[in-house]
């Protein structure tokens, strides 16, 4: 592919708002996991303050739901609605395209109403289904609110949703239906994924701990990412994504293949898209649910194709698994370990798998960056690593 | 843009398969008011097949039938693209309605079927295709949106991409507030331009009216189901007369302008 540019992001996450609190918290080791009650089942969760006070513009009122007040709050955090306006003044608005991922859209306000309403009655005409439960609904609520009007859709693939956005954003502008994109994860929490992950048995019955022997699954967040993706730098500093890979595992919907054939498979595709060999990748920011079986089977992958001396860390132990939005949060606090010269440590683990061979980063350090590898894997055996960093 | 469409699978309302529905959409024979014929998933093991909702067992039967006339070798690591507003409404009203119970104890497998992806998942397993597979959502355009993505891997060097627009019915729950009153979906497995299939050319230009059925009937399908909006291009593949200026489909602000030539 050819090398893309963040030109400007924004991160909102359990902990806090924006570029300084989000390296305060992971050079301070300050996690953002609370214990969250929803309808009588207690879990550490990553919560984001502050979204009931989030108003949007009256004429978007139909699209009121905590989705797009928190991609109103992304929108908010480190001028990066400025920051998109001078882009649309450059490029045209019918020039930008929207990629935006997201796996529960509004389904927190579709449960409230489907429990308010009597037994056996439908949703009424007036419930806002369209703009605010549907999977493109912050597509659309970012494009109408930004003034955009390129190609716009949302990518919905579990757990590697907005790795995969960027990746589509990287193709369209590639193929020359747009010359920059609006690319981002927003992701709620929602009865739904909190029951139905504790369904599974996937969750933690405390704090995540990846990597960990004692580790016993995974926590919750919720997260807003989003990025201007352009072809050219617009500072020297600005993070290139500089290639990605992405794969199916054959193998079960919602177990990973034992040994992570379809992660091998991402992570050879994201170095062959980069051009780059394995010895090239500084750090790698592990998927690294804490769930017994994802760890293992990421260790797996990861000491095949690229060894066990690179150092790694997973950093869900601060923001949660923030599912359809994880892969650009990621990419995101990727982007910031470059620029700050950052590994980050794993969050809540005490000490290393010895089963697993990854080189674990338990304790945060300093070490200077040029490129770092990002992988998201998710349920349909969906699955993308990306490469960022410097060209 | 170019490329071939090499493969086409269908089923709707009256739609049963490509073969027998191409001389309703030449207009050589009458369209009538079918039920949605039967579902067809090969490959997926028997457990599996359970586990899938009947979403998923749609798509998968248009998926299987545009890759029936594809050389095997097309499917081992071939792209895909799953095109939804809002793929499984039926999933959606079962899911609901557990959560609303007290305790609300939704199933794993209730779970893992409510993601975008599940067809993706399930055909990945059934067809053993490890390629990139891509679920998306854009409304009403979504099955532009997804000829849109399916082009964008064949230009960044993917040999084939397979694209599959879907739609469940609405539920009872459902159906005021998304009202969806018939199933519909479509697949195409396209190819690089200059190979076997018809020779499809995209451009993108201000947004038009989007192009129509020729019969009335169809036009109403077309309506009323995302996914059925692909009829004006499948009235074109099936050889009926050709429209004039080529097939606008609205994606976005703009439209796309589609045209369809001879095989080569």
């Amino acid at each position: 592919m050819a090398v893309k540019y963040l030109t400007a992001s924004a991160l909102v996450t359990a902990v806090g708002a924006g570029r300084d609190n989000t390296v305060e918290a992971l050079r301070n080791q300050r996690g953002g996991l609370k214990p969250v009650d929803e309808a009588g089942l207690t879990l550490y969760a990553g919560h984001v303050e502050g979204l009931e006070g989030v108003e949007l513009a009256a004429e978007h009122a139909a699209y009121d739901c905590r989705n797009n007040r928190l991609a109103e709050m992304t929108l908010r955090t480190d001028d990066f609605a400025q920051r998109l306006e001078a882009a649309v003044a450059h490029y045209g608005p019918g020039r930008i395209g929207v990629f935006l991922a997201t796996s529960t859209g509004g389904m927190r306000e579709t449960e409230a109403a489907c429990r308010a309403l009597p037994a056996g009655q439908p949703l009424p005409e007036t419930f806002t289904l369209a703009t605010t439960h549907r999977l493109s609904a912050t597509a659309d609520y970012l494009r109408t609110r930004c003034g955009l009007r390129g190609p716009v859709q949302s990518i919905s693939t579990a757990c590697s949703s907005s790795a995969k956005a960027l990746a589509s954003a990287a193709r369209h502008i590639d193929a020359g239906f747009c010359d920059a994109a609006l690319v981002g994860g927003v992701d709620t929490l929602c009865r739904t994924t909190l029951y139905g992950f504790n369904a599974l048995e996937l969750t933690s019955q405390g704090l995540c701990r990846p990597f960990d022997p004692e580790r016993d699954g995974l926590c919750l967040g919720e997260a807003g990412a989003l990025a201007l993706l352009e072809p050219r730098q617009q500072t020297p500093d600005d993070t290139a994504l500089l290639g990605y890979g992405e794969s199916t595992d054959a193998h079960h919907l919602s177990t990973p293949h034992p040994e992570g054939a379809g992660a091998r498979l991402a992570i050879r595709r994201a170095l062959a898209s980069a051009g780059l060999g394995s010895g090239a990748i500084d750090y790698i920011n592990l998927h690294g649910t804490a769930t017994p079986l994802n760890d293992r089977m990421e260790d797996q992958a990861l000491v095949a194709e690229l060894g066990d001396h690179i150092p790694a860390s997973s950093t869900k132990g601060w923001t949660g698994h923030t599912l359809g939005a994880a892969g650009m949060v990621e990419a995101l606090i990727s982007a910031l370990c470059l620029e700050e010269g950052l590994i980050p440590g794993t969050l809540n683990t005490r000490k290393p798998d010895p089963e697993l061979r990854t080189k674990l980063q338990v304790e945060p350090a300093h070490h200077p960056l040029r490129r770092v590898m990002s992988q998201s894997f998710g349920f349909g055996g969906n699955n993308c690593s990306l490469i960022l960093g410097y060209p | 843009m170019e490329a071939s469409i090499q493969g086409v699978g269908l089923l709707g309302p009256g739609l049963a398969g490509w073969p027998a529905s191409r001389e309703i959409l030449a207009g050589d024979r009458p369209w009538q008011n079918d039920p949605v014929g039967r579902l067809n998933a090969p490959g997926l093991p028997r457990t599996e097949a359970r586990r899938a909702t009947r979403a998923t067992h749609l798509a998968l039967s248009t998926a299987s039938e545009a890759l029936s006339t594809a050389p095997n070798h097309a499917t081992e690591h071939l792209a895909s693209v799953w095109a939804a507003a809002d793929s499984d409404l039926q999933g959606l009203e079962k899911n609901m309605r557990t959560l609303a119970e007290d305790p609300p104890w939704i199933s794993p497998h209730q779970f893992q079927n409510s993601v975008h992806n599940a067809p993706a998942g399930y055909w990945s397993i059934a067809s053993g295709c490890r390629g990139p597979a891509t679920a998306l959502a854009a409304g009403e355009e979504s099955f532009a949106a997804g000829l849109v993505e399916a082009l964008t891997f064949l230009a960044s060097g993917e040999e084939h991409a397979l694209l599959v627009a879907y739609e469940e019915a609405s539920p009872p729950l459902l159906e005021q507030s998304r009202p969806l009153p018939f199933s519909f979906s479509v697949a195409l497995l396209l190819g690089q331009p200059g190979q076997r299939g018809a020779a499809v050319t995209l451009s993108v230009g201000a947004r038009r009216t989007p192009t129509g059925c020729r019969t009335p009937e169809l036009e109403t399908l077309r309506h009323q189901n995302p996914a059925a909006r692909s009829l004006p291009l499948l009235e074109a593949l099936a050889g009926g007369p050709a429209a004039k200026g080529g097939i606008e489909l609205s994606w976005s602000d703009h439209s796309l302008n589609l045209s369809i030539g001879a095989a080569p």
